[in-house]
């Protein structure tokens, strides 16, 4: 399991936050130290061994869930193909007998190969990809951990406007 | 207080008792294998032997000389003081490691719950807890407090500190939904779990579940780890040991499994069926391996919800597990005192007492529930014809069956499947003991469904007449429990003194050893107990109770016919004052006596449901003892002087006779005692305990009308129709009361019947019993009384001049005769081996030095040129049950050649003899190590010139000994005498004896 950084987690409980609050507002009241609970990792629960032999799940700790599990896979997925793409530019590059300097940054390198417009138009794109990526991600996830469809579609929207232009 | 409407969790005392009987079980074979192959282990077993050698048990029973067994008893306990101290060390360190987790567990719960105190408040969920605690009744100790717990708690549960409260623990997503069903039924199961008190006694389940393998190992471990050697080194044991903590450990995970299904129940008869239902259809995790896994899979609890799975309570599998457990555990106790379990005459009623504890704890408080609820004991609502006496085989077979079971579930030798207890050795004492186990179990299965019935009874009629339970219904069923106890350890005693007898006459001998013998009267606790239940039947307020008059006739018939018939037996037909002959008609006496008493048993009792039955044994016991009475006064005014002996011999001797018979067919008399009209014309409907009791039987026959009219005789007609029957008529003050509740000309009419029975009975036992009883060997009788020790064979006779040369050629029949005579002069302790005929070549041992060969293989014998014409061997042995450290042996050869030996025969030995002073052999293993063999100097045996012996020592890592040899060569003839001795002095006037005796046979 990949650690995450205070960052993302601040992103997950964001957007779990924004979650409680449209599809579980009874837990709002608990959200903090639920998360802080979150945050704090995975224990053992006592008395499992003879517990009631259901467990019962906050909505929270299910939104916590699949939005790490979704954003996870998406940044993970996101951050692979990025990489393999600046390999291949480099390797292109190298091929040419063009060697980029050890100083140049990768970013510099990119600016001066491509026009201002494509790299917006690029950034663009890539955050419409990676926005549609998150809202299936967060619906498999959702759904494999036990939500309906609605719930998941709803979760996904709450997500999705979370991490939006407009989120706080 | 519980109000009557509300329902009751189930107890799961039972399954506690199991897991105490588990936990004896595994102290004691991991104090087994600890002391197992240690020094003093060695040490003891030596001592135990050199006891025997000091004190030898006599050949037979008939032999049995008191203050000579009570001497080796206690030179044997003397001897294995620090194998009981070890065993049982290590047991109660067992059984406190598992008490300390019924502490750690739930501190080490309190302690990961630390944070979560005070964080979560959920007021709604608190009120809503508050109100169910309210309707369930649950106060004072059982008053559980509720704590909300957030992550990472998920599943709610129920904890407990020793003394504390119950800590009902919900995950915040439960107590979120306070307002829901599911959180009610949540609630409702862990109050399940409260109301069956079994919270603070789970952690130990708990423990043992986890803990049962690793104990057993590291105790394994630590042995091998120091050395481990001799028995318990064992791959035997190993499997063994492993075997009873995977026992232990199934046992414990099933019992936790078992109380999560009494919880659910619980909650569905509450009133959270649908809740509960939709909780468990959840999808969950699949569980571990499932005879291992602590929780039932939710598809077992749903369909366990209606329909029991697995262990039925009460059931055949309820009293099969109980069996097995019961049985183990006295296997352990007995394997604890393995070596001072035949010195320790109590012993026998530790073990017994043992049995009936456990069966008693895991069945009777089931027993009495199947009797007072039969459909909710684990019985499905459509099958509750299926109750009451006619289904009491179901525990009965099933306690026969378990202790069979565990009683060969880890035999100590499983070669010739020796047990501990009610254990007769070999494949043919099995067969004797698998009748005493299942008879034995059977019939304390009996006893118990006899009081359970009883008891249930009890409650049913003051529920009927009162519309509450007895006032002292607990003390009345602790009365019934310690009345288990002790007739079932009385009648467990008795079957292991009688089982393992030879025949019919030894059966009576072991009879009357067993009348002077006390324990055997813990068995009058169940009439007394079984007197006291009939007594709690009179409820103040019910009507006033007629006399009993059948079962007094009854009674007054068999004391007055029984009575006279024992007198006149005493006085008229068989006076004597031949002391062992009067022994002997004793036991006639003894046997109309109880033969009289189990009479009225079976009249009073046939038929009339258990409090018929629970009457028949108590005016049996009565009987039995008045006749008794009868006796000792016959032999009092026939001059006899009184003495303790003569009161066990006549009203002790009675009442016990008369306790066996009725314990022994308790199952039978449970059948017997079975109301007619009960079984498959029985509809469905529910079974009320106290239709049970008679109601259904003669009751439905008697007219209409006749009754009396009155709440109690509208009980029986509502106990008839329960039961199915045509409807009864009102039958005076309610069900079970069958004598007194019957017309009064019917009555007479039983009493006259069973009268008339009862003296036709007593005639053809008066003509047949004696017949039978004068088969018994008047030396069998002796038994019964004190007889002088065994004398010890003297050790030689004087040498007689023979009339035929010893140094002739021997012939075959001379030569085995000539080996088989040292046989007369060996004390009783000693056995012999069938004469081998022919020369044996043995395989040759090796020594260090090489040159020691030629001795330690006799190789100077070859130098004798002999042409061998014959050579006989006979050997001799001290016994060797169980493995004893201590023996010794002796070989006569015999070996007669062609041509007289030379004259330098004594030379070349002595000289091979001096040429080797010392060396050493192989061992048997690596951890004996090598043998070391020294020479030391022998006497001269006297017996000519061509005479001499040679007295070695031996020695290995383990074990001392040494052996002599004896030669003496006579013309044609050498006779070579080897008295081997391990672990004890060679006995020179054995040796001595023997080698006279063997010499004398050749001049003859």
């Amino acid at each position: 399991m990949t650690a995450r950084s205070d960052a993302a987690d601040d992103l997950i409980i964001s957007a779990a936050r924004r979650a409680v609050a449209e599809l579980a507002p009874e837990e709002e009241p608990f959200f903090d130290e639920v998360a802080r609970a979150w945050r704090a990792g995975n224990r053992s629960s006592p008395g499992s061994s003879v517990g009631f032999g259901v467990d019962e799940i906050l909505m929270t700790e299910l939104f916590l869930q699949t939005i790490a599990g979704a954003v996870g896979e998406v940044l993970v997925v996101g951050g692979g193909l990025l990489a393999r793409r600046r390999w291949k530019r480099r390797r292109a590059g190298s091929d040419e007998a063009q060697p980029a300097t050890e100083e140049a940054p990768a970013a510099v390198e990119t600016a001066a190969e491509e026009p201002p417009a494509a790299v917006e138009t690029l950034v663009v794109e890539e955050a419409a990809g990676r926005d549609q990526r998150l809202r299936e991600a967060v619906r498999r996830h959702a759904v494999t951990l036990g939500l309906t469809s609605e719930q998941a579609d709803l979760l996904a929207d709450a997500v999705i406007g979370a991490l939006g232009p407009d989120s706080p | 207080m519980t109000s009557p409407d509300r329902p009751r969790a189930t107890s799961l005392g039972w399954v506690y008792v199991l897991l105490g009987g588990a936990v004896v079980i595994i102290g004691a074979t991991a104090g087994r294998v600890f002391y197992s192959g240690t020094d003093a282990n060695l040490a003891g077993s030596i001592a135990i032997d050199r006891c025997h050698r000091r004190f030898p048990l006599p050949e037979s029973v008939n032999d049995w000389n008191e203050p000579q067994v009570r001497a080796l008893f206690r030179c044997a306990v003397d001897a294995t003081r620090t194998s009981q101290l070890t065993v049982l060390t290590v047991t109660l360190l067992v059984v406190a490691a598992i008490g300390m987790l019924t502490v750690l567990l739930p501190m080490a719960d309190r302690w990961r719950l630390r944070g979560q105190f005070g964080r979560y408040r959920v007021p709604a969920a608190e009120a809503a807890f508050g109100r169910l605690r309210e309707e369930h009744g649950l106060a004072g100790r059982r008053q559980p407090t509720l704590l909300v717990a957030g992550p990472p708690v998920r599943q709610a549960f129920t904890t407990a500190l020793p003394g504390g409260v119950p800590l009902v623990v919900l995950p915040l997503a439960v107590a979120l939904r306070a307002d829901h069903e599911r959180f009610a039924a949540t609630v409702r199961h862990e109050f399940g779990h409260i109301a069956a008190r079994d919270i603070r006694w789970v952690a130990a389940l708990r423990g043992l579940s986890l803990g049962a393998v690793p104990i057993m190992l590291l105790v394994v471990a630590s042995r091998y780890a120091a050395g481990l050697r001799g028995y318990a080194a064992d791959l035997g044991l190993l499997a063994r040991t492993t075997l009873v903590a995977l026992g232990v450990a199934l046992l414990a995970a099933a019992l936790l499994r078992r109380r999560e299904h009494e919880a659910d129940r619980y909650a569905v008869a509450t009133g959270g069926e649908a809740a509960l239902l939709a909780a468990l259809a959840a999808p969950t995790p699949p569980s571990r391996w499932r005879p291992f896994a602590r929780h039932p899979s939710a598809t077992d609890r749903i369909r366990a919800v209606h329909t029991p799975v697995g262990v039925t309570e009460g059931g055949f599998v309820h009293a099969l597990v109980a069996g097995v457990v019961a049985a183990s555990v006295a296997n352990t106790i007995d394997q604890v005192f393995i070596f001072t379990g035949m010195y320790v005459t109590d012993v026998p009623i530790v073990v017994s007492s043992a049995v009936a504890l456990v069966l008693t704890g895991a069945l009777l408080p089931s027993l009495i529930r199947l009797a007072a609820h039969p459909g909710s004991a684990g019985s499905a609502p459509d099958s509750a014809e299926r109750v009451a006496m006619r289904t009491w085989w179901r525990p009965v077979a099933g306690a026969a069956v378990g202790l069979v079971l565990g009683g060969y579930l880890w035999p100590s030798h499983p070669q010739d499947l020796r047990t501990g207890f009610l254990n007769v050795p070999g494949w043919e004492g099995a067969a004797r003991s698998t009748l005493a186990l299942s008879l034995a179990g059977a019939a304390v299965a009996g006893i118990l469904a006899l009081l359970s019935e009883v008891m249930a009874g009890v409650d049913a009629r003051w529920r009927d007449v009162t519309g509450a339970a007895h006032p002292g219904r607990r003390w009345l069923a602790a009365t019934a429990a310690i009345a288990g106890v002790c007739a079932g350890a009385s009648l467990l005693f008795a079957v292991d003194a009688l089982h393992g007898a030879a025949d019919g006459a030894d059966a009576v001998t072991r009879g009357l050893k067993l009348t002077r013998d006390s324990w055997i009267l813990l068995g009058l606790a169940l009439p007394i107990a079984l007197a006291v239940l009939l007594r709690a039947r009179r409820v103040p307020e019910g009507l006033p109770r007629p006399p009993v008059r059948g079962v007094r006739a009854v009674f007054w018939a068999a004391v007055c016919t029984g009575g006279a018939a024992v007198v006149a037996h005493s006085t008229l037909l068989y006076f004597t004052l031949d002391h062992v002959r009067w022994l002997k008609l004793g036991v006639e006496r003894v046997w109309l006596a109880a033969l009289t008493a189990l009479a009225v048993v079976l009249i009073v009792g046939r038929r009339s449901g258990s409090t018929g039955l629970a009457r028949a044994v108590v005016s049996g016991v009565a009987a039995g003892t008045a006749i008794g009475a009868a006796h000792l006064g016959a032999e009092l005014a026939a001059g006899r002087r009184p003495s303790v002996f003569l009161l066990q011999a006549t009203i002790a001797a009675s009442v016990v006779f008369t306790l066996v018979l009725i314990l022994l067919l308790m199952p039978l008399l449970l059948k017997l005692a079975q109301p007619a009209g009960r079984g498959a014309e029985a509809p469905a409907g529910r079974e009320g305990s106290a239709g049970r009791e008679g109601s259904a039987g003669r009751e439905v026959e008697a007219p209409a009308g006749q009754g009396a009219e009155g709440p109690a005789g509208r009980d029986a007609g509502r106990d008839a129709e329960r039961v199915g029957a045509e409807p009864a008529e009102p039958a005076g003050s309610g069900p079970g009361q069958v004598a007194e509740q019957r017309p009064a000309g019917e009555s007479r009419s039983a009493g006259r019947r069973g009268v008339a029975t009862l003296v036709a009975g007593g005639v053809i036992a008066a003509a047949v019993l004696p017949a039978l009883i004068h088969a018994t060997p008047t030396a069998n009788v002796r038994a019964a009384v004190p007889s002088p020790p065994p004398v010890t064979p003297s050790v030689a006779e004087p040498l007689s001049p023979g009339v035929k040369d010893p140094g002739r050629v021997i012939e075959p029949g001379d030569g085995r005769r000539i080996v088989a005579a040292a046989r007369d002069v060996l004390p009783g302790h000693w056995v012999s081996e069938p004469v081998v005929e022919g020369h044996r070549d043995e395989p040759r041992e090796t020594a260090d030095p090489p040159a020691c060969e030629g001795l330690a293989n006799d190789d100077f014998v070859d130098r004798w040129g002999m042409t061998r014409r014959g050579e006989f061997s006979g050997s001799y042995h001290t016994k060797d049950e169980g493995g004893a450290v201590v023996n010794s042996s002796l070989i006569v050869t015999l070996t007669t050649a062609a041509e007289p030996l030379p004259a330098r025969a004594k030379a070349d030995a002595v000289e091979t003899v001096a040429k080797c002073p010392a060396w050493s052999t192989p061992g048997g293993n690596a951890r004996t190590g090598p043998i070391e063999v020294r020479v030391t100097p022998g006497g001269e045996p006297g017996l000519g010139e061509q005479s001499w012996s040679v007295r070695y020592t031996m020695q290995d890592n383990l074990l001392s000994g040494s052996f002599i040899d004896v030669w003496v060569i006579v013309g044609h003839n050498v006779v070579r005498l080897r008295y081997t001795a391990i672990e004890e002095p060679i006995d020179p006037a054995l040796l001595g004896g023997a080698l006279l005796r063997t010499m004398t046979a050749m001049t003859i």
